[in-house]
């Protein structure tokens, strides 16, 4: 639009607002004299705002018409739009709009928005730079928060392994105290078993001396039966003889006839004599015998007694050398359990001191874990400050790639005039043009092309959300955005408009919203261009 | 009353009555050389009183059998009479006693002592009836 066709059309403008003042006003005394119909002075009412509306109706369109359409009141208008503009934010019209000026003053203000322009992209570049560095921060406390989570929690576990160790160890020490008196005791007692089998060895021993003592005594008792034997035998053989004397006396006797028969008596007497001997030596040897045979029994059992007291004998000496043997082992392990305490207590002490450092890394670590945790929330915040920042900074217009609304106004100027039947119109492709743009800008999660009724002509979403969200892009095709805030907002406004965050129903995450309206030679809109910027990937805007 | 002396001797098991008045002397332990080629019932050679003496088996000459190795006690008798006769030793297990007996009391070469029977043994005939 020329300057000069932009003065024509506010003088135009200007006239009809202060036509349509005159008939306001006339139309309110109409109003008025209509309600105060039937009184005296209704009608004069009426002429009275009918005059006064139209004349100040006329005088309104001089002023505005013949004043301002001079060249001092034209600069003024200019300059007041270029300040609209340049309350609006939008740099591009105003830096345009400013070149229309005079020199200097186009010089003034193209500095003076150029000069904007630098302070917002280096606003925008230092929201970059503390974005990024707060994303970095933020990702890199919320590692080391996680980490120092499972330090904090393995030191934990350490701690209560430790402790356990240390009640463990305690027990043993406990254990082996007991085992130890235990062992004493067991010492003491083997010490009174051992002399009581000293006692039991002894007494045994002088039983085997009582028995060799009885066998010798039986051994004298068999030598002396033999001697009798002995004897027996000669008096048994003297007896014999006798008896022998005593029949050859006899043969004699009778041998003499009547002479010998006194001698045959005497005879006869003493072969009775002789045989009683016999008979008594008989009877002497067979109590001999007996008691002979009670002596060799007597010997038998006493051996035998001997034989079992010198086995009985053999058994204590060797139960003596076991229990000796199980006393030195007491005694060792006694001494073992005495180490076994004394090291447990060591390391109880030593356990105690580990828990003690360990607790206080605990404490330390658990305290890091805070402070990380406080560190990520601060860096998520300055994060969000950041993206407050680039959020303020897009609600200016520049010429630059980071511009939201650059970027969109760009897009919009691809869109044709009319979308009725025009040669342009039939060239234009809404769905590889919205294509074009979601694929070729990384920030963009989504994107449409809306007739001025909220029709969507064309949409797409981002690449890598195509195939959860195949469901939700039909849906979007075929819903009316008519009721959208961006696209009312869009529709009213000539300037592009951005919103505040909202949660994606693609991804579920927060996206800000960017519109612009394509308008026609005569200032109306023919379509609405809209992409969803999802603030994740703010940082990637102009990348 | 008739009575005659006799001495009796044990043989085995059986008691034997020999005439007292023809047995010289009992001996005991005599020293007996044993003859080579002798029959049963000659025991051996003994001395007595300077003279060689044979000593028969009177088991064996009664039939019975011998148990012991040779008789330890020797009666020395005549066998015989008159001139035939002639003075051996007869080996018996025991001399028992010279005791008397009634003639009354002697059957066919048997006896009754103190109501036992005896074997009461004819020297004459040299030979011995049961």
């Amino acid at each position: 639009m020329s300057p000069v066709a932009g003065r024509r059309t506010e003088s135009g403008s200007l006239f009809a607002s202060a036509l349509l003042f005159g008939g306001a006003w006339a139309a309110g005394g109409w109003l008025l004299a209509g309600a105060a119909r039937g009184t005296s002075g209704s009608t004069l009412l009426l002429l009275f705002h009918l005059v006064a509306g139209a004349g100040a109706a006329l005088y309104l369109a001089y002023e505005l018409t013949f004043r301002t359409s001079d060249p001092q009141s034209g600069l003024r208008s200019r300059l007041v739009a270029v300040f609209r503009h340049l309350g609006d934010g939008d740099l591009v019209r105003t830096a345009a709009l400013a070149s229309t000026l005079d020199a200097d003053l186009a010089s003034g203000v193209g500095r003076a928005v150029a000069g904007l322009a630098s302070r917002v992209e280096q606003l925008q570049a230092s929201s970059h730079s503390v974005a990024g560095a707060a994303e970095g921060v933020d990702r890199g406390s919320t590692v080391l928060a996680a980490s120092s989570a499972q330090q904090a929690a393995a030191a934990g576990e350490v701690t209560a392994a430790m402790e356990e160790l240390s009640r463990t160890a305690a027990e043993i020490s406990e254990h082996a105290e007991r085992q130890n008196q235990l062992v004493l005791m067991a010492e003491s007692e083997g010490a009174a078993g051992a002399e009581a089998v000293a006692e039991a060895v002894e007494g045994v021993g002088a039983v085997e001396r009582r028995i060799a003592d009885v066998t010798a005594r039986a051994d004298t008792l068999g030598t002396r039966s033999r001697e009798i034997f002995r004897v027996l035998e000669l008096i048994s053989d003297i007896a014999q003889e006798t008896h022998l004397l005593s029949l050859n006396a006899a043969l004699e006797a009778s041998a003499a006839g009547g002479r010998g028969r006194r001698f045959a008596v005497v005879a006869g007497e003493v072969r009775v004599l002789a045989e009683r001997v016999r008979d008594s030596v008989a009877s002497v040897r067979s109590q001999i015998e007996e008691f002979a045979s009670a002596i060799r029994s007597t010997v038998v059992a006493t051996e035998e007694g001997g034989k079992e007291a010198a086995r009985v004998l053999e058994e204590a000496r060797a139960a003596t050398g076991a229990l000796g043997i199980l006393r030195a082992s007491l005694r060792e392990s006694s001494e073992a359990a005495r180490q076994i305490s004394s090291v447990t207590r060591q390391q109880t002490s030593a356990t105690e001191e580990v828990l003690s450092t360990l607790r206080e890394l605990h404490q330390v670590v658990e305290r890091m874990s805070r402070d990380l945790s406080q560190l990520s929330a601060t860096s998520g915040r300055l994060h969000s400050i950041g993206l407050d920042l680039e959020l303020l900074g897009q609600t200016f217009r520049l010429d630059s790639a980071r511009s939201l609304k650059s970027h969109v106004h760009t897009w919009a100027g691809r869109l044709p005039e009319s979308l009725d039947g025009s040669r342009a119109a039939a060239a234009w492709n809404a769905q590889e043009l919205i294509d074009e743009l979601v694929g070729g800008a990384p920030f963009v999660e989504c994107g449409c092309i809306v007739d001025v009724r909220g029709k969507v002509l064309a949409t797409q979403i981002a690449h890598e959300l195509r195939a959860a969200s195949a469901d939700a892009l039909q849906e979007l095709r075929r819903r009316n955005l008519a009721d959208r805030a961006w696209f009312k907002k869009a529709l009213e406004s000539s300037r592009a408009v951005v919103t505040p965050p909202e949660r994606s129903v693609m991804s579920g995450e927060l996206c800000i919203m960017v519109a612009v309206a394509r308008r026609n030679a005569a200032g109306e809109a023919v379509a609405v261009i809209e992409f969803d910027v999802n603030v994740s990937h703010w940082t990637e805007i102009g990348a | 009353m008739t009575t005659t002396p006799y001495l009796l001797v044990r043989v085995g098991e059986r008691v034997a009555a020999l005439p007292a008045l023809a047995v010289r002397r009992v001996v005991r332990g005599a020293r007996l050389h044993p003859l080579p080629g002798a029959g049963p019932g000659l025991v051996g050679l003994a001395e007595f009183a300077g003279e060689p003496l044979a000593v028969l088996d009177l088991a064996q000459l009664l039939g019975e059998e011998r148990r012991s190795s040779r008789p330890p006690v020797t009666v020395v008798t005549w066998l015989g009479s008159g001139s035939d006769r002639e003075l051996v030793g007869l080996g018996v297990d025991d001399a028992i006693e010279v005791t008397e007996i009634d003639a009354a009391a002697l059957g066919v070469g048997q006896a009754l002592v103190g109501g036992r029977p005896v074997l009461v043994v004819d020297l004459d005939r040299l030979g011995v009836e049961a």
